[in-house]
């Protein structure tokens, strides 16, 4: 026989874990791996001068992230034996958009401090959207949302009151280094943190 | 009047719990998902769920993808054991409430 104090403490464990089983993890670590890395080549590429594009190349390495992502989010949805579109990710979704949104927009804005503002921009609204996500998501993404947004005040405050934009400097270079020293590492850092470990019984 | 034949034994063990908890939540559960979200070491997990799928409440697949994969997911039999253990608990909160 068990009393209502056991009862009740048993009804919490299934209830948090419960809560828990249904964290949605919209960047796998291998998704983060691919997006590190391309974004660590283009940066590395412009950095040494490489003729690319600083919006067609970043838009790029958007691109085969995005699809890449979207790819691994299924394999592991298919896995699991879930759908696809789960709720989870519409909800992530949902909350994720406005910001994702918001860089778009900054993309094309004409900007008088150069790409290096539009880079900036880029990490903030990141930032913002991974930690719209904080509520569901497992906490390496609350961290990659708070590094993204810490790094881009940061870059904020320094541009605007310390170096007026770095005045002097190739805007396209300062850019490539920026995404490359934000996004780039900072989702290595996320994979590395969240690699799944072998050991099968 | 409270049935505590209906609170099952092998489920009340406060880690199998968590194990059925989480099976309930997805048709299956690869051993390493299982194991991440219950921070447990290889060797206790696979004890508590060898004595599930023993009581036949947990049915266990390997099947070999890129690498070789164990998934477990709730019996027939899994699912109305944990729905009627959930159900005497909650009867025992309501019993001893006020």
């Amino acid at each position: 026989m068990i009393d209502r104090t056991e009862a009740e403490e048993h009804l919490r464990v299934i209830r948090s874990l419960m809560e828990k089983a249904t964290v949605y993890r919209a960047v796998s670590a291998p998704g983060a791996l691919v997006s590190g890395s391309c974004a660590v080549v283009l940066a590395t590429a412009g950095l040494m001068g490489a003729p690319i594009g600083f919006l067609p190349g970043w838009l790029g390495v958007l691109a085969v992230t995005g699809v890449a992502n979207l790819f691994l989010l299924w394999r592991d949805a298919q896995r699991r034996g879930e759908v696809f579109v789960s709720a989870g990710m519409r909800v992530a979704l949902r909350a994720m958009l406005p910001g994702l949104i918001g860089g778009g927009l900054v993309s094309f804005v004409p900007s008088p401090a150069g790409e290096a503002l539009i880079a900036t921009l880029w990490v903030l609204f990141a930032g913002i959207s991974f930690l719209a996500a904080s509520h569901f998501a497992p906490k390496a993404i609350c961290w990659l949302g708070r590094v993204h947004f810490g790094a881009a005040a940061l870059l904020l405050a320094h541009g605007t009151f310390v170096s007026h934009w770095w005045a002097g400097m190739n805007q396209v270079t300062l850019a490539h280094g920026i995404m490359g020293a934000t996004f780039g590492l900072f989702h290595l850092g996320y994979a590395a943190c969240t690699w799944p470990r072998r050991g099968e019984p | 009047m409270i049935d505590f034949s209906k609170l099952d034994k092998t489920i009340h063990e406060k880690a199998r719990l968590s194990i059925m908890t989480l099976l309930a939540t997805r048709p299956a559960w690869a051993f390493q998902d299982l194991k991440a979200e219950l921070a447990m070491s290889d060797g206790n997990l696979i004890t508590h769920l060898r004595v599930l799928h023993e009581a036949g409440l947990v049915a266990v697949t390997k099947e070999v993808l890129d690498r070789p994969q164990t998934s477990y997911s709730l019996t027939a039999k899994g699912k109305t054991a944990f729905q009627e253990y959930l159900a005497v608990l909650e009867q025992i909160v309501r019993a001893t409430q006020g």
